[in-house]
């Protein structure tokens, strides 16, 4: 049993603001469902089940208030635009994946990926590593279990707290452990510990891999630029807004780290952004690279996302993954990121350079699951229609 | 005159969104060099807004990186 509510918000809502405000609100509660902003671009619907609903509209309002409070809109850059002409999409790519069994759902937002899938996956982990090496970048391994204090010393619980993924185990006790077991044996699914059996929250799971980058190199001063490469499996959680692969929980990222000055990290964005140039026209896909800004939790949302949006410190390679509604623009998504960081993450760490001070830093990353299905989607299934060089590697 | 009280204006907002206290020069690099974190930028650009009545260009805002360069770009909105 559900009921309809609304509030209005005290300030008009931009449509870009109205479909983050819809996106986000995954985080209000379980029982808030299909929240929309109207077209009158003040008022905000949804729907509560359960009793509580003055509670909801009262949660709503705190939410909505966050997010449209000291918004300053910032209209999107579409830095470049490349299409195909008479380019035509797989209306459901991903569906035709599971139909083939080279992905498989092991759970929301987390897939297994086999044959054609996983051969995309690694030819673009080898062609972004390759462009990393290309501008000299040393390779470098991380765990995608960290320490908690790792990303707090990122600022994450400060920005992405809702994305966060714990990682925890049974308090050594050998009676609460021996209850666990007990009651889980013979069981197929998992009996939940009682709280007090389950040890404080002290790892997270990676959310991107070049966080271990700055932590591994605390304190240290370095000589001269530096540009890094790394891979690694990332951890967002993202409640209800987990689709598919389009959403995952848990998905690979090739990241291409710089540290040296602001200039040095602003040149290395711009070659990397060429050589992706590069990589679009020999992949032969359509995309587009525009500024963005990262999905902050509400509260922490307005002063992050102007200060990425107004220095375009955040841009984003958009791959098409299907057509749009009614024959309109294709739906996309962000297959690729360019990021400036500033000196955020080397003051954190203390990474200074010769001179003394803190170095800045940026980050170029792919996203390798999201990437494949941008791939299936623009080419299809028939090898003939996917690049030659490519479909040799993917259908062999 | 003018631009002696607006920067004094401007000292304040940055005293209350930044926490910047005592004396600093007005050419100083308020990120890089007096360390306002990135955060604090929107709310100096809208209490900037609201303290003179202005509506001021993002673009505008963003290449004004000091206190002196801050007085230069309200006065210029004058």
């Amino acid at each position: 049993m559900s009921m309809p509510v609304a509030v209005v918000s005290a300030r008009p809502i931009d449509a870009e603001l109205a479909a983050e405000i819809e996106k986000q609100s995954a985080w209000i509660s379980p029982t808030v469902t299909e929240l929309r902003v109207d077209e009158d671009g003040r008022t905000v619907s949804f729907r509560v089940e359960g009793s509580d609903a003055e509670g909801a509209r009262a949660k709503v309002a705190r939410f909505v208030g966050d997010m449209v409070e000291r918004h300053r809109v910032l209209p999107r850059k579409v830095v470049l635009r490349r299409e195909l002409a008479g380019r035509t999409f797989a209306t459901d790519a991903y569906g035709e994946l599971l139909r083939r069994g080279w992905v498989v759902e092991l759970g929301r937002g987390r897939v297994s990926l086999r044959g054609p899938a996983l051969a995309v996956v690694h030819a673009i982990d080898e062609d972004a590593a390759r462009i990393a090496r290309r501008m000299g970048a040393l390779e470098e391994a991380h765990p995608a279990l960290v320490p908690a204090s790792l990303l707090a010393r990122c600022g994450y619980f400060g920005a992405f707290p809702h994305c966060a993924s714990f990682v925890t185990h049974l308090a050594e006790d050998y009676d609460s452990i021996e209850e666990f077991r007990r009651r889980n044996t013979d069981s197929a699914r998992l009996v939940q510990p009682a709280p007090e059996a389950v040890a404080p929250l002290d790892s997270c799971l990676l959310p991107a891999p070049c966080y271990p980058v700055f932590a591994a190199r605390e304190g240290t001063v370095l000589p001269g630029a530096l540009t890094i490469t790394c891979a690694g499996r990332c951890s967002r959680f993202e409640s209800r807004n987990l689709a598919g692969i389009e959403r995952l929980w848990e998905f690979n990222v090739r990241e291409l780290v710089f540290l040296g000055s602001e200039g040095v990290c602003a040149a290395g964005r711009v070659r990397a952004f060429e050589a992706v140039l590069g990589q679009l026209e020999r992949w032969k896909l359509d995309g587009s690279i525009e500024s963005a800004n990262d999905p902050f939790f509400p509260a922490a949302r307005a002063p992050r996302a102007y200060w990425q949006r107004s220095g375009d410190r955040k841009l984003e390679l958009r791959l098409p993954v299907g057509p749009g509604p009614s024959g309109g623009e294709p739906r996309s998504l962000a297959c690729a990121s360019f990021n400036l960081h500033g000196r955020f993450f080397s003051t954190a760490f203390s990474i200074t350079g010769a001179a003394g001070a803190p170095v800045s830093s940026g980050c170029v990353g792919w996203g390798l699951e999201r990437w494949m299905l941008a791939c299936f989607a623009q080419h299809g299934f028939d090898p003939a229609a996917w690049p030659s060089w490519l479909a040799e590697r993917v259908f062999a | 005159m003018a631009s002696e009280e607006t920067e004094m204006r401007i000292r304040a907002i940055l005293r209350r969104v930044a926490r910047l206290e005592g004396e600093y020069a007005a050419g100083a690099d308020l990120f890089r060099e007096l360390g306002v974190r990135s955060v604090a930028a929107l709310d100096l650009l809208l209490s900037m807004e609201e303290e003179f009545g202005l509506s001021i260009a993002d673009a505008k805002f963003g290449e004004a990186r000091s206190v002196s360069a801050l007085v230069a770009l309200v006065e210029g909105l004058r």
